[in-house]
């Protein structure tokens, strides 16, 4: 009879990340998460795809904390939230015949919607990605940027802030104003988010 | 749960593995009929491989990535098994992105089906074939080699670059990596 406790479907950590118990992480040591993000469930975040080249800067001026560094895979600013279903995975390529994965940044109140497939280098913050997205390898999305849901962006692109892209491929269709950006503060939809 | 390929207590599908195989422990292979995975394949965490309704034979040099589902989800005609259908077929050098789903009967050496990506039932892609993320190719359809299908289905023909032994040894160093990376287990799905 205990097979069902009294348990949320959220796991709360201690900084307030609220992590579904349905996600499927893989890799867990390789992924750090800022604080205060939600995981929802069938979210995959690929932390085992590690870099397997050591980064050109520290080759040349080897430091102590070197192996930390290298050990992130995934790392995820504050407020940020993966809908269900998407996937977040650290792109890979080979580079004068050395195949690495890179690490896949996300900086802070970035919105993933449902179904999206992440495989960018960078996300900036203020971001926002709507369902069924695909952003390829490499890409790089500077701050305040809105993607429009179904929206394939092609490998290495680069998205300037505060620009609408949509379509597929990509391309920039619109500007966000000035005064538009309130809507990307993700910390009301964080206190949302709850086992009740 | 929608799952289809995991039933509660199905059994595991014969299988013929290299032994340099790459398959994740959390990788899914069910059905009855045979899978056969080539030497250098690698194939990610909660990939599925479903041989229920045919046989699935997958090449050398093979990247098989998370969530996408290979083989046939529902019956083969009685006709198509008279033909002695083998199943899906997948050559060297191919690479299935995410959450791809690839029915097709054949898919030639050095194809790549990117994130979401449909092959029908019973299609045949040529040889370097690019399908890009969230393209559909259409049951029983036969796509000739060198194809590439982007945006909202349009098609082109691209030559240019790597194929061959260059391909093949591009994908065998990904897979080398992945072999470091991935937590292999194939005594698992051995039978």
């Amino acid at each position: 009879m205990s097979k069902k406790p009294a348990k949320g479907e959220y796991i709360e950590t201690d900084t307030g990340n609220k992590v579904s118990r349905k996600c499927q992480i893989i890799g867990t040591t390789n992924i750090i998460l800022g604080g205060k993000t939600v995981i929802q469930a069938e979210v995959i975040i690929r932390g085992d795809l590690l870099r397997s080249v050591p980064s050109s800067s520290s080759s040349i001026n080897p430091s102590p904390n070197d192996k930390q560094q290298s050990a992130v895979a995934v790392a995820i600013g504050r407020y940020c939230f993966f809908s269900r279903g998407c996937a977040l995975r650290p792109p890979g390529r080979s580079t004068k015949g050395v195949f690495s994965h890179y690490p896949l940044k996300i900086s802070d109140h970035v919105f993933v919607g449902p179904g999206s497939v992440i495989e960018a280098a960078i996300l900036g913050s203020h971001v926002h990605i709507g369902a069924g997205v695909v952003v390829g390898k490499f890409a790089i999305i500077k701050d305040y940027v809105k993607v429009l849901d179904g929206a394939i962006i092609p490998a290495n692109m680069v998205i300037p802030s505060f620009s609408i892209v949509g379509g597929r491929p990509a391309r920039i269709v619109g500007e966000i104003a000035e005064g538009e950006v309130d809507g990307f503060d993700l910390r009301d939809l964080w206190r949302s988010i709850g086992n009740n | 749960m929608r799952r289809t390929s995991t039933m509660p207590s199905a059994p595991k599908p014969p299988t013929t593995l290299s032994s340099s195989t790459v398959i994740a422990d959390n990788a899914s292979l069910s059905g009855t009929h045979t899978i056969k995975i080539g030497s250098n394949t690698a194939i990610h965490p909660r990939t599925k491989l479903f041989s229920g309704n045919a046989p699935i034979t997958i090449g050398n040099y093979c990247i098989l990535s998370e969530r996408s589902i290979t083989g046939y989800q529902s019956a083969i005609p009685d006709a198509e098994k008279e033909r002695g259908g083998g199943g899906v077929v997948i050559g060297n050098g191919v690479v299935i992105e995410v959450g791809a789903v690839v029915e097709a009967k054949e898919v030639g050496d050095g194809c790549v089906i990117e994130v979401n990506a449909r092959i029908g039932k019973g299609a045949v892609l040529g040889e370097h074939c690019r399908v890009s993320p969230l393209c559909i190719v259409a049951p029983e359809e036969v796509v000739p080699a060198y194809t590439v299908i982007y945006g909202d289905g349009l098609r082109r023909l691209d030559r240019s670059g790597v194929k061959g032994d260059v391909k093949i040894d591009m994908i065998g160093r990904q897979a080398d990596v992945l072999r470091r990376l991935i937590l292999s287990n194939p005594a698992k799905f051995q039978s």
